[in-house]
């Protein structure tokens, strides 16, 4: 598709400048700033990756494959791995639900100022700090807490529905992280679909159902995976959410990892896990952008 | 193959009355054109027609069944839009096939209606290719057979041709026509193009301001116009009002206009409209209906010529004439206009 | 089917805000542990105005959106223009993505 916009996009800029100048123009302040603030110190890391050990103060430092092994040496590790992969699927698969109905309900239920009021309040959300909005959810979730109050105001004889330190608060304070995101993501999908697309489905006898999944979900459809793709990365690398919201049962990849670097103070198997949970993500990438390559190429 | 009829319609959005007191019979085999300014309320009522939108009161009834409580899918309708509206991920043959999949047609039967609906539309060889990579005319015409291959009861157009050039427009045009003759659907036209009203219809319905205001066949609207605004909206006219004096109508400077229509009761002030080509230059020979006026403006379109007048009392007339002889008068002269009296036509405000 | 919509997004908006809305009114407990029952206090909002650490995060919200920008521009180029190694660079902007930040910020 872009490389059809180029020629009418190039006519334009033709006269001025060649488009490779411009287009580094657009690229070098986002790969320069990524250079310094993140392949750097990547690198670095894939380095200490290879270490024996930790590279302070005055020991010989060994170069070794063994952190590499460490799902084998360690078979814990492969339970923790499952877990984090189980966590970010639910929480992909939640937020794709929920996203993609809060954004088909924006498009078809709601018109004009209220449905921008309603796109501002739901992107607010996203802005605020992080780990507040997890600290926030301690609060909601816990014994005591503000859910566990309102459910005994409402069912006094009830036991507690205090969830905090759990799988489902960890997938929750996850979700409210990533829904905003994935509400717009799926919002701007859907509203570029013409009305009289879905009018012109229904003339020809399609209810709701059909609409949906022959028209609505298929043409949402490249959206939708690279909006679950993008969530599920970061879900699977995440350590917040587990470590305040999971409690015990909160240990994943990355609070394994941030322990190797805060606790254990062992460097290169934090690193080597990042690795290797990058080449996991990777693969994921791969697969999906194969699948969307060939379901958005058309005839091609 | 239906008889369409609605039933004192209306309908708001809001406190907005959009559509008001509407009854029309759109008759089995007909093509009728709603037509009307914008925001006349015809795209309203072609969708309460198909089930997108609900009258607040009034109903409609599709042949013998009365649809009024039934959505979309259930009435059995074809429907063309503006922007075409294929299904951008689907082959024209599945676009087209769409329909029938969902009444379940499927096996060897299918893709032999879907390949007799894409050779109607001269568009047989297109069956495997991507919307996209149809030009509008093409797209339009695929989006004809998926709405003709449903075999439905009624055809819905709203305004399918505006988006194509003029040329492709009218050999659309020829193309509904023909396929709308050949398969005897009763189908309705929205469009704000009197020519195209004109060229398509066997019958026409002006809006205005929600209101049906005159419909018929388009020589019965056009020959005998009821109100000023239907005269005015298909084809051009000019007006002259006058008081009713002893079976004929009185401008101000004295002039007697004689009409073959009935007019009101004496002292009464009716708007009688005149078509600019039923006018001719006439010479003085003291008959009835003439009037002295000067040439303003004279614009030369080719076969037609068109002048601009205005008579000594400051009313600007309108004269169109075949191109005979080219240009004959100039501005500045002042001619005699004359016509029949069954060329004056009392129109009301 | 308009209104089931209304609701669920009603729905949608008291997910999104209840943890905020609570965490807002625990800055009026007295308790320094978020406790319930809950006490009135303005203690906790009278201590934020002289906190210079604030003035300091600002200044960060600053910078952060100085980056933003820049990430626009590329994704700007990456989805519009076709050049060689395209690919190579929309797949580079993966690891800092997936790798805990806080990794990146050890090496640092
Ligand atoms: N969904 C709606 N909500 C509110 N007002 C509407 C809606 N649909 C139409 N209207 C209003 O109703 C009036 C009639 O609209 P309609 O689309 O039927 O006009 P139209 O005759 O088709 O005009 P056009 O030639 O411009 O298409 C307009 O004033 C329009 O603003
Ligand atoms: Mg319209």
């Amino acid at each position: 598709m872009p490389s059809k916009a180029t020629p009418q996009r190039a006519l334009k800029g033709a006269r001025i400048l060649p488009q490779w100048v411009s287009t580094t123009a657009l690229l070098l302040p986002a790969y320069g700033w990524l250079s310094l603030a993140d392949f750097l110190p990547l690198l670095t890391m894939f380095l200490f990756s290879f270490m024996n050990k930790t590279p302070m103060g005055k020991a010989p430092i060994e170069f070794t494959l063994r952190h590499y092994r460490a799902f084998i040496d360690q078979p814990y590790l492969v339970k923790i791995a499952a877990n984090t992969l189980l966590m970010g699927l639910w929480t992909t698969l939640t937020c794709a639900v929920l996203g993609f109905l809060a954004a088909l309900a924006l498009v078809r239920c709601t018109t004009g100022a209220r449905r921008e009021t309603l796109l501002i309040l739901i992107l607010l959300p996203f802005w605020t700090n992080g780990l507040v909005r997890v600290f926030s959810w301690t609060m909601v979730l816990r014994e005591n807490g503000f859910l566990d109050n309102l459910w005994h105001w409402i069912a006094p004889t009830a036991g507690s529905i205090a969830i905090l330190y759990s799988r489902e608060a960890i997938v929750i304070g996850l979700v409210h992280g990533y829904l905003p995101y994935r509400i717009i993501t799926c919002y701007i999908a859907l509203v570029t679909i013409d009305d009289a697309i879905i009018g012109a489905a229904q003339s020809l006898g399609a209810r709701w159902w059909v609409i949906l999944t022959k028209i609505l979900i298929p043409l949402a459809a490249p959206g939708l995976i690279s909006g679950a793709v993008l969530t599920f990365v970061p879900v699977i690398g995440s350590f917040m959410e587990p470590r305040i919201l999971g409690g015990k049962v909160g240990v994943t990849m990355g609070t394994v990892i941030e322990d190797q670097f805060t606790q254990a103070f062992n460097w290169p198997l934090g690193a080597s896990l990042s690795f290797t949970l990058l080449a996991v993500t990777l693969a994921i990438f791969a697969t999906f952008s194969g699948i969307l390559r060939r379901g958005t190429g058309g005839t091609a | 193959m239906t008889t369409v009829s609605v039933q004192n319609v209306a309908k708001s959005f809001g406190t907005v009355p959009v559509l008001r007191d509407i009854d029309a019979v759109f008759p089995q085999g007909t093509f009728t054109s709603l037509l009307g300014p914008s925001g006349s309320g015809k795209t309203t009522l072609l969708r309460i027609i198909a089930g997108f939108v609900t009258p607040d009161q009034g109903g409609v009834t599709i042949g013998e069944k009365d649809v009024t409580g039934i959505p979309v899918w259930g009435r059995n309708i074809g429907i063309m839009f503006q922007s075409y509206a294929l299904f951008p991920h689907m082959t024209v043959a599945s676009n087209v096939a769409f329909g029938l999949e969902l009444r379940g047609i499927r096996g060897a039967e299918a893709p032999k209606a879907v390949a007799e609906a894409l050779d109607m539309v001269h568009l047989a060889d297109f069956g495997d290719r991507m919307p996209k990579n149809l030009s509008g005319g093409q797209q339009q015409r695929v989006a004809l057979a998926r709405a003709m291959v449903i075999k439905p009861s009624v055809l819905l157009l709203d305004e399918p041709l505006s988006a194509l050039d003029r040329r492709l427009r009218q050999k659309m045009q020829v193309e509904l026509l023909r396929i709308q003759s050949q398969t005897g659907l009763t189908t309705i036209f929205v469009t704000h193009d009197q020519e195209e009203a004109l060229t398509l219809s066997d019958r026409i319905a002006i809006l205005d301001k929600g209101r049906i205001v005159q419909s018929g066949a388009p020589e019965e609207i056009y020959e005998n116009p009821q109100t000023r605004f239907a005269a005015e909206f298909l084809g051009d006219s000019n007006f002259l009002t006058g008081v009713v004096e002893s079976g004929a109508v009185r401008l101000p400077d004295g002039t007697a206009i004689q009409t073959t229509a009935p007019l009101p009761a004496n002292r009464q002030k009716p708007t009688l409209a005149i078509r600019p080509e039923k006018m001719s230059p006439a010479p003085h020979d003291g008959a009835t209906n003439q009037i002295a006026a000067k040439i303003l403006t004279v614009i030369y379109a080719g076969p037609a010529l068109s002048y601009l007048l205005q008579t000594p009392d400051g009313t600007r007339l309108k004269l169109f004439q075949a191109n005979r002889d080219g240009t004959l008068m100039r501005e500045g002269e002042t001619i005699t206009l004359h016509w029949s009296p069954a060329h004056s036509i009392p129109v009301q405000d | 089917m308009t209104r089931l919509g209304q609701v669920f997004l009603g729905m949608i908006l008291i997910f999104l805000y209840t943890p905020i809305f609570v965490l807002m009114a625990m800055g009026f407990n007295e308790s320094e542990l978020y406790e319930l029952p809950f006490k009135f206090s303005t203690r906790w909002y009278s201590a934020l105005s002289t906190n210079t650490e604030l003035l300091t995060s600002g200044f960060n919200s600053i910078v952060l959106a100085v980056i933003t920008a820049i990430g626009t521009l590329a994704a700007l180029a990456l989805s519009r223009r076709t050049f060689r190694g395209r690919s190579l660079l929309q797949l580079l902007l993966l690891p800092p993505i997936a790798i805990p930040w806080l990794i990146t910020g050890t090496a640092c």
